[in-house]
């Protein structure tokens, strides 16, 4: 039988361990939720260094990488970058430009002969709080558009705007699918609607592009794809510069995709600039 | 029992006690309690300091200037560098040398009139510190291809 100085002691030992526990615990507890805060922002900090300033695509013809590839060494000589391009033959070649400002990256696909080249400040170098001012990048974007049409077959799709839809769970996508082909239509503009998948079989994802004449837009999406998200991209298409017909007409058809967009129920438009 | 070993069942409360408080301690940190706030990473005006890890002198025969560019390009090519040889803006004299991979990096001035080739050997990212062997490892390479050059002379400094 326990004597009651002896209960009251357990008791008064169990609580002591509660006052401690929680002590420690809400502690703890804070340590850790500070511990993800941190993780979170340092990782969307690093996202947002790694963001390329400025992306093209230039598409050529068979048999004139090497010609594209000397231009590129030009350009690389003239604006005092160094430059080296791989072989993964027979997959892609990779292009990349180091100087201490700015360094840009690229893949030159094979089968496709598209080659994606992206600008980036160089972060080891350029300290985050003096970015590059924007127009360093386009004047060198302007003079590598220059070196790049030397190729006679060379056509430079660069994205202009990028509409992106955060979408509920309540999301059809057929909405957003009706709204660009009334835009096709009205404008008179080729639209083209595909299904593709990287299991022929399968086919789950749908690809959207509407083509007119120095542009397209374009967006796809896969049934699978956990993000609600949807990006639709408008870009120019071009051999030396674009025509200002084309720049005119796709920004008009940005603002006008825009407002249809922005009445779809459930749906939330946040125009990304390139 | 628990009257038999008083001793032994405090300390079994006292943990039990502190178990049950930590979870709830835990819990309640979670969905009540504020994120310590984080302090920002100060980020510098100018660019971090980045002292050269080598110091490499090359001296040619200046008539030799296209078989010493050659031999850097092989030396580039042999240890996946980007490279630029370039007269600078200012001067025929002298020539801008950088050698730029994602770890490490080469920047120097090459001068035509006397041959000299001064380059510094880098951690290209200045908070990095890649082992000094790697750096010895590839200047190993770049000594032998700088001896194939006739009359040249090469000396690294710490």
């Amino acid at each position: 039988m326990l004597t009651k100085s002896t209960r009251l002691t357990m008791i008064g030992f169990l609580l002591l361990g509660i006052v401690l526990g929680l002590f420690v615990g809400y502690e703890g507890g804070i340590v850790v939720k500070t511990s993800v805060k941190e993780m979170l922002q340092n990782s969307k900090e690093s996202a947002e260094k790694g963001l390329p300033i400025k992306s093209v695509t230039i598409t050529i013809q068979a048999g004139q990488e090497e010609l594209l590839f000397e231009q590129f060494r030009k350009f690389a000589q003239k604006n005092f970058f160094a430059i080296r391009i791989t072989s993964f033959k027979p997959s892609s070649y990779d292009i990349e430009m180091w100087r201490e400002d700015i360094n840009i990256g690229g893949l030159f696909w094979i089968d496709t002969k598209t080659l994606s080249l992206s600008f980036h400040n160089n972060h080891f170098e350029q300290p985050v709080s003096q970015p590059i001012s924007e127009s360093v990048f386009d004047d060198l974007m302007n003079d590598l558009q220059t070196f790049i049409s030397e190729v006679p077959s060379a056509i430079t799709t660069e994205r202009r705007h990028r509409l992106i839809i955060t979408t509920t769970d309540n999301w059809r996508n057929e909405e957003l699918l009706a709204q660009m082909k009334a835009l096709a239509e009205k404008h008179s503009l080729k639209y083209e609607f595909s299904f593709y998948d990287s299991d022929p079989s399968d086919n789950r994802c749908l690809d959207v592009e509407i083509h007119g004449e120095g542009f397209h837009i374009t967006t796809s999406d896969c049934e699978r794809d956990t993000i609600e998200d949807f990006n639709i991209d408008f870009y120019l298409d071009y051999h030396k510069t674009p025509t200002a017909t084309s720049e005119e007409t796709l920004d008009k058809l940005f603002d006008e995709l825009k407002s249809l967009l922005g009445n779809i129920d459930n749906a939330t438009v946040v125009n990304e600039q390139p | 029992m628990l009257a038999k070993r008083p001793k032994l069942f405090m300390t079994i409360f006292l943990f039990l006690g502190g178990f049950i408080g930590l979870l709830f301690g835990c819990v309640l940190a979670l969905f009540i309690a504020n994120a310590k706030p984080i302090e920002k990473d100060s980020t510098p005006l100018t660019p971090l300091p980045n002292p050269a890890i080598r110091t490499i002198t090359i001296t040619i025969d200046p008539e030799r200037k296209d078989e010493l560019f050659t031999r850097l390009e092989k030396f580039a090519d042999m240890w996946r560098y980007a490279i630029l040889i370039a007269p600078t803006r200012s001067s025929e004299n002298e020539y801008v040398v950088s050698l730029y991979r994602i770890d490490m990096k080469m920047a120097g001035s090459y001068f035509a009139d006397s041959g000299i080739l001064e380059l510094g050997f880098y951690n290209t990212n200045p908070k990095s510190r890649n082992p000094q062997s790697f750096f010895d490892n590839e200047l190993k390479d770049f000594e032998d291809l700088i001896n194939e050059i006739p009359n040249s002379n090469y000396s690294v400094q710490k």
